[in-house]
């Protein structure tokens, strides 16, 4: 999660227009949705990740780092399409089934495009800039205040962790398998309530600074580019026409 | 005394956290306007309950709090300009820090104070600038130092232009340089005309910074004055679980050899040592 937000904050673009990175990694998810997933996923992929990794600069190890989880998850929720499972006879019968090779190929293809969008989306753009940004199309305060808190304890709280793990191994809390769940259970325990009375200081805390109900703070909005939305919105538009074509070309077989 | 002097007082206060026993039991302070305040006492003495008193985040049980000599008001509106009046830097900097970038967090209270998005960045850059901080502005929070993270929540108070700014062990954690520095914007700030209360362990600090000490234990005023006075009498500070400062404790026992004048009761380093060669150099002259 460090590294991932270290890399939003320093990669190439990380001082470009937040709007501009939505409207790119955003457009692109919605299209990954709508569009026949072949052959609108791979060219959906392939755009994100070139603008990952040539545009952004985004280091290729952490890109894959970051793909890697979800593309597990993928794979892993795939495979229960390729069989069938049927009871007869008082048997159980795993088979393969009709059609589940086409099926999973067509959702790893729609599963790639998205999560290229969002690898994307979450490697160039600071949360910091992108919830603003949604405030700005519209997203309800409460849910953005939210998530900006969620997101600020979660960096307190993985701290709390760290030291609590760190302090709990030096005196060997993670000697054996026992001490180890032991260990575990006593930390989340504790961070559970270390993250109570965090959250009653940190009312405290913005009290004594005036706070009176909403979360509002002052945003510097980086100066419209517009070649670049044009830009942006040309790409949509191709995206979209090289996919519509392309599907009518080359059919997916059924 | 005259009443007007106070900008900030607290008369018998008494204060229990559910039901325990008493945190403050029958306290009285008085801060008068632009003075510098340290409060002194062991851990469990009642400093930070009573700093939480002075900006109205807890409501006493019994006693009152004045603010320039007329009773706190505790309705919605009334908190809100005594908290702008009377601002509070609470120990750990993460009580106080939400926002994501440092700019976003020192905005937050002007903006609560209803100023425009424009007056409010201009109070943002005036923070961080008096802070020396301005290199921070756009860093997000989460990836600053602790010593830094501190001079930040000091931001998002100083921010809010309080006419006196309370501190919780604001040099604590932090390595000699960086007390250092922060007492220099301290002194920056009283000579701007802030007035200061801040609550310290470190006596040597108190004793040097100090324009009124005031030594908590068992959550009441053991005794208060003149940091040379109060923080001489070994009994008094003892008892409240403290030791005396270096300087005094020093200075003391030179009198008592007959190495200092009676009278010397010197408040820096510098003024021993001067105190010290003029002795010296007296009785070199007496000899020849």
């Amino acid at each position: 999660m460090q590294a991932l937000d270290a890399c939003a904050h320093t990669n190439r673009w990380c001082r470009r227009d937040p709007l501009e990175k939505l409207a790119l990694g955003g457009g692109l998810l919605v299209l990954s949705l709508l569009l026949p997933p072949w052959p609108a996923g791979p060219l959906i992929a392939t755009v994100m990740m070139a603008a990952a990794l040539a545009g952004a600069r985004v280091p290729p190890r952490l890109y894959l780092r970051t793909v890697c989880v979800p593309a597990g998850f993928a794979l892993a929720g795939v495979v229960t399409m390729l069989v069938s499972v049927s009871f007869d006879g008082g048997g159980l019968r795993l088979q393969p089934a009709p059609g589940g090779v086409l099926l999973a190929a067509r959702v790893l293809l729609r599963c790639g495009a998205s999560v290229s969008c969002l690898v994307f989306l979450a490697l160039t753009t600071p949360l910091v800039d992108l919830v603003p940004t949604l405030r700005r199309l519209g997203c309800p305060l409460v849910v953005s205040e939210l998530m900006l808190l969620i997101y600020r304890l979660l960096f307190v709280l993985s701290e709390t962790l760290a030291a609590m793990t760190r302090a709990q191994a030096a005196r060997l809390g993670f000697v054996d398998r026992r001490a180890c769940w032991r260990s575990t259970g006593l930390g989340v325990a504790a961070l559970l309530t270390r993250a109570l009375s965090l959250a009653r200081r940190l009312d405290i805390g913005l009290q004594a600074r005036g706070f009176s109900g909403d979360l509002r703070v002052v945003d510097s909005r980086p100066p419209v580019d517009r070649r670049a939305r044009a830009g942006i919105a040309l790409l949509l538009a191709a995206v979209t026409a090289v996919s519509l074509l392309g599907a009518w070309r080359w059919p997916w077989p059924t | 005394m005259a009443v007007a002097d106070l900008i900030l007082e607290a008369r018998d206060l008494w204060y229990a956290y559910g039901d325990d026993g008493a945190a403050l039991a029958g306290l009285d302070l008085a801060v008068p306007r632009g003075a510098r305040v340290a409060l002194l006492g062991a851990n469990g003495s009642g400093k930070t309950t009573l700093l939480l008193h002075l900006n109205g985040t807890l409501r006493p049980r019994r006693g009152r709090v004045l603010l320039d000599g007329q009773p706190a008001d505790y309705s919605r509106h009334g908190l809100l300009a005594w908290r702008q009046r009377v601002g509070v830097v609470f120990q750990d900097p993460d009580d106080q820090l939400f926002a994501a970038r440092v700019c976003q967090d020192v905005s937050f209270g002007p903006l609560n104070l209803g100023l425009s998005d424009e007056a409010a960045t201009e109070r943002v850059n005036e923070a961080l600038a008096a802070l020396d901080i301005t290199a921070l502005r756009d860093r997000p929070t989460h990836a600053l130092s602790f010593g830094q993270r501190k001079r930040v929540a000091l931001a998002g108070i100083v921010a809010m232009r309080p006419e006196v700014l309370v501190l919780d062990e604001p040099t604590a954690g932090l390595d000699p340089q960086g007390s250092e520095q922060l007492l220099a914007i301290l002194d920056r700030l009283h000579r701007a005309g802030t007035t200061l209360v801040l609550a310290t362990h470190d006596m040597d600090l108190a004793y040097g910074w100090a324009d009124e000490v005031a030594v908590l234990s068992a959550g009441a005023v053991a005794g208060c004055g003149r940091p040379a006075e109060v923080l001489g009498d070994e009994p008094l500070l003892s008892a409240a679980g403290l030791r005396c400062p270096t300087l005094p404790a020093l200075a003391r026992r030179l009198r008592e050899h007959g190495l200092l004048a009676a009278d010397a009761v010197p408040r820096t380093l510098d003024e021993l040592v001067k105190r010290l060669s003029e002795g010296v150099r007296e009785a070199a002259s007496a000899q020849g």
